[in-house]
């Protein structure tokens, strides 16, 4: 891909917000506070003493890569980030909906990666809450509220929030304006 | 990226990016429809310059994927080598009439 | 049929505004081509050899009166005056362009129609029996649960990236006319011993490279819980597929890979996560969808026509159109009427404008307003009263729409071909009218009797050259386009694969082969009544292959 690249900002509840979370590679070793996302590998490996941490830890995840072995510590898991190595590989919108809908997990879910203006409704529906934003179109096109023109969807969504049945089961109307 | 492996004469098409009609470049960078009227070059360096003409930045938003074709040079002018080719420069082969 | 309520409409017209924004946003350069192209893709406009080409859906095949005469207008205001009639049961515009597409969305939303997933890695348009609601077989009628399906896949925010594209098809009839063995998903709607509505759901069937014929891997699915199993089965291909490889990344490739026990339990693991929801579909929903397709007010008629009959007596044109063009209907009194797009030499699926217009007018007349397109490139008109087919047959034959060939030799299946296609690799089309031509004479091609000859241009498939009682492959041979034959396929409850005959054939001896196989089987038939494909079961390739290779 040639798309042109920014600075990555992180969207989230509809706002530019500063970026509260660093994301550690498998080798260093883990700085002793602040909240701080790591692979799932990493994860495994050092899971004794990361589930002690104060402050809040998250799992990064590659596309498609299995929930399996961390199910069972979502309750302690405050994000997860999905990656979207390009935008036209959607496997991670099935496990952030997995995620949402069989897991119950609530906290923040995050779109890394190859993320575009044109893409973002279809994440926010999956159960998306937050987007690191590189490419320079889609920060503008946020920042002005020209995203995700389409209320009327045929399907229920991972967020209840936002949306109101409307006419058959299958159907939601988005109550943004 | 933009490496010829065709040897012979060439000559680049495209698209047209609003009316997607095929259309060929000219030397000066402009694009004509007419295949006759494209310039074509053997020499790889020339070669090259013709392709990195057709994908340099204003063609962005005039045409659709610019690629060399192998050419003959002909008494009319050039000509396309390859049937798809001579498809794309002339049209279907079949004409609708019932 | 179905009608579009305020949500669908809004919805619709919120997909033209979005698509004429992305239009702008690539004018203007603010997308590249490369962003651009899934994009337009998702509203099913393709650049093909010589322009763009714009694929309109056509759900499940049914058409109304109105909504083909706004297809003639597209085709005469903003194409060359036709249209061509896809094996997906859609229309393709082959000269649109780009700068008009948002105009065209919007002349279509006008009639409840778009072009949304008819192209790009998503759910494309659910077909179904093209004779559904009419056919005298009919079991269930599939449209309102092929227009449940529709809606749910339209722009379903999780299935829009798929590995590559899912093809859907629903039949409710136990003749398969909808070909769903070999689609990625095939469903058949039929009762249980209760009378309730139960599924057949049949995974991983395809054409392309490596066809397939799909696994039955449910056989008794309520119909309640139709969308939570097809989202079930979606997500686990999604997860599961290949991306690694584009020719290995449908699903049947994870079925063959994975095997059908292992899939059903990952399906049967997310289904369990997902039923009992939101997207299970109370009976009156349902019924809420089978209202929109109730049966038309038919009149109360005896099951023969005195009309009918003595022009079947009197005129052998007539009669010979009744015998090939006409399929049992439900209802006494009434008739399934095929108009052929495949006149003699002519491109198979194509029709004019003033065709178009010509059979809006027949079926708002005769038919209560109904046409089907096939995925054999023809058109039908489901509910004709049999008095009313003299006229109906003279209306048609004044606009050369009246072919006495529907199911016979020169009812050819072909994809557009190196005439228009970026994907191909040799002409169908020329292929086809030239065999049309050899086989003309209408007796000889009723004494042929059925015979389903299907040609593509290349290994995609588009020509459904797999699963034709013979079947035609368009490759390149060192820039010569070379052909070549299968036997044996079928698309229908009995699915089979072609075989490959042997050598492939010069686009001058093609027609010749073709002949000499078409001799072979008249030779080796036991009378009239065994159909090429029954011989060709009986006595397997190797006759036909001795008769072609020795003679050639």
């Amino acid at each position: 891909m040639s798309t042109p690249e920014a600075q990555p900002m992180l969207w989230r509840d509809g706002r530019f917000v500063e970026d509260d979370w660093r994301f550690a590679d498998d080798s260093t070793p883990l700085p002793d506070g602040g909240k701080l996302a790591v692979s799932k590998v990493r994860f495994l490996a050092d899971r004794s003493t990361l589930i002690t941490r104060s402050d809040g830890i998250a799992i990064a995840l590659a596309s498609g890569e299995a929930l399996g072995e961390i199910e069972n510590d979502l309750e302690r898991l405050e994000m997860i980030a999905l990656h979207f190595p390009r935008y036209a590989d959607g496997r991670n919108y099935s496990t952030a909906r997995i995620l949402r809908d069989r897991l119950r997990f609530n906290g923040e879910i995050r779109a890394r990666g190859d993320v575009l203006r044109d893409q973002i409704t279809f994440m926010i529906r999956a159960g998306f809450s937050a987007f690191e934003v590189s490419h320079p179109g889609t920060q503008v096109a946020l920042r002005d509220g020209r995203i995700g023109s389409i209320r009327h969807h045929y399907q229920p969504s991972s967020i209840d929030g936002g949306f109101e049945a409307s006419g058959y089961v299958w159907r939601r109307l988005s109550n943004r304006a | 990226m933009a490496k010829s492996r065709l040897g012979g004469l060439q000559a680049v098409t495209a698209n047209d990016l609003r009316s997607g009609a095929v259309v060929f470049m000219r030397r000066d960078g402009s694009w004509t429809d007419d295949v006759r009227l494209a310039d074509a070059a053997q020499d790889p360096v020339e070669v090259e310059r013709l392709i990195e003409l057709a994908r340099s930045g204003r063609n962005a938003t005039l045409v659709v994927d610019p690629v060399l074709i192998e050419v003959a040079a002909e008494a009319t002018g050039v000509a396309p080598i390859r049937l798809r080719e001579k498809i794309r420069a002339a049209g279907p082969t079949v004409t609708f009439d019932s | 049929m179905y009608r579009y309520d305020e949500f669908d409409s809004a919805f619709v017209l919120e997909r033209v505004a979005e698509f004429r924004d992305q239009v702008a946003r690539r004018l203007n350069g603010e997308l590249t081509e490369d962003q651009f192209k899934p994009l337009r893709l998702m509203n099913g406009v393709y650049l093909q050899l010589h322009a763009y080409m714009l694929r309109v859906a056509i759900p499940y095949g049914v058409l109304s009166s109105r909504q083909l005469r706004k297809l003639a207008y597209i085709a005469r205001r903003y194409d060359r005056d036709y249209g061509h009639f896809t094996t997906r049961q859609n229309i393709q515009f082959n000269w649109i362009k780009l700068a008009e597409m948002p105009d065209i969305l919007a002349e279509l939303a006008e009639v409840e129609m778009h072009a949304i997933q008819t192209s790009g890695n998503c759910i494309r348009n659910v077909t179904a029996d093209h004779f559904a609601g009419a056919a005298a077989d009919e079991v269930i009628d599939p449209r309102p649960y092929a227009e449940i399906l529709r809606q749910w896949s339209s722009l379903h925010p999780e299935f829009t990236f798929l590995p590559r594209k899912f093809k859907i098809a629903v039949t409710g009839s136990p003749h398969d006319r909808a070909a769903i063995q070999v689609h990625d998903i095939g469903l058949e709607a039929k009762r249980d011993s209760a009378g309730r509505v139960r599924f057949a759901v049949w995974v991983g069937g395809g054409q392309g490279r490596t066809p397939m014929i799909a696994k039955k891997i449910r056989d008794d699915l309520p119909e309640s819980e139709l969308l939570a199993y097809c989202e079930a089965i979606l997500r686990v291909y999604n997860l599961e597929g290949r991306r690694d490889n584009k020719y290995k990344a449908r699903i049947k490739i994870l079925v063959h890979e994975k095997g059908l026990d292992d899939l059903a339990d990952d399906v049967e693991l997310e289904f369990a996560s997902i039923r009992g929801k939101s997207l299970d579909l109370p009976a009156a929903e349902i019924a809420k969808i089978e209202a929109y397709f109730a049966p038309p007010p038919f009149d109360e008629l005896p099951a023969s026509s005195a009309i009918y009959d003595v022009a079947v007596r009197t005129d052998p044109e007539f009669a010979a159109f009744a015998r090939q063009n006409l399929a049992p209907h439900k209802i006494n009194g009434y008739s399934i009427v095929t108009i052929s797009l495949k006149p003699i030499g002519a491109p198979p699926g194509d029709a004019t404008s003033a065709q178009m217009e010509a059979i809006a007018d027949i079926a708002a007349r005769y038919s209560f307003d109904e046409i089907r397109v096939t995925h054999e490139q023809n058109l039908v008109l489901p509910h004709v009263r049999l008095d009313d087919l003299p006229v109906v047959y003279a209306m048609l034959a004044s606009t050369g729409l009246a072919t006495p060939n529907a199911g016979l030799v020169t009812d050819i299946i072909a994809c557009p071909g190196l005439d228009y296609c970026s994907l191909a690799n040799a002409r169908s089309i020329p292929v086809a009218q030239r065999i049309s031509e050899r086989f003309a004479d209408s007796s000889r091609q009723s004494d042929i009797g059925e015979l389903k000859i299907k040609i593509s241009g290349c290994i995609n498939a588009c020509g459904h050259h797999h699963v034709g009682h013979i079947g035609i492959l368009g490759v390149d041979r060192k820039g010569e386009e070379f052909y070549q034959i299968t036997l044996g396929g079928s698309a229908d409850e009995n699915c089979a694969i072609g075989e490959i005959v042997g050598p492939g054939f010069s686009a001058d001896q093609i027609v010749d082969a073709i002949e000499q196989i078409v001799a072979t089987y008249l030779e080796l038939r036991d009378s009239p009544r065994e159909r090429f494909i029954d011989v060709y079961r009986r006595v397997g390739v190797k006759p036909f292959q001795e008769s072609l290779y020795v003679n050639a």
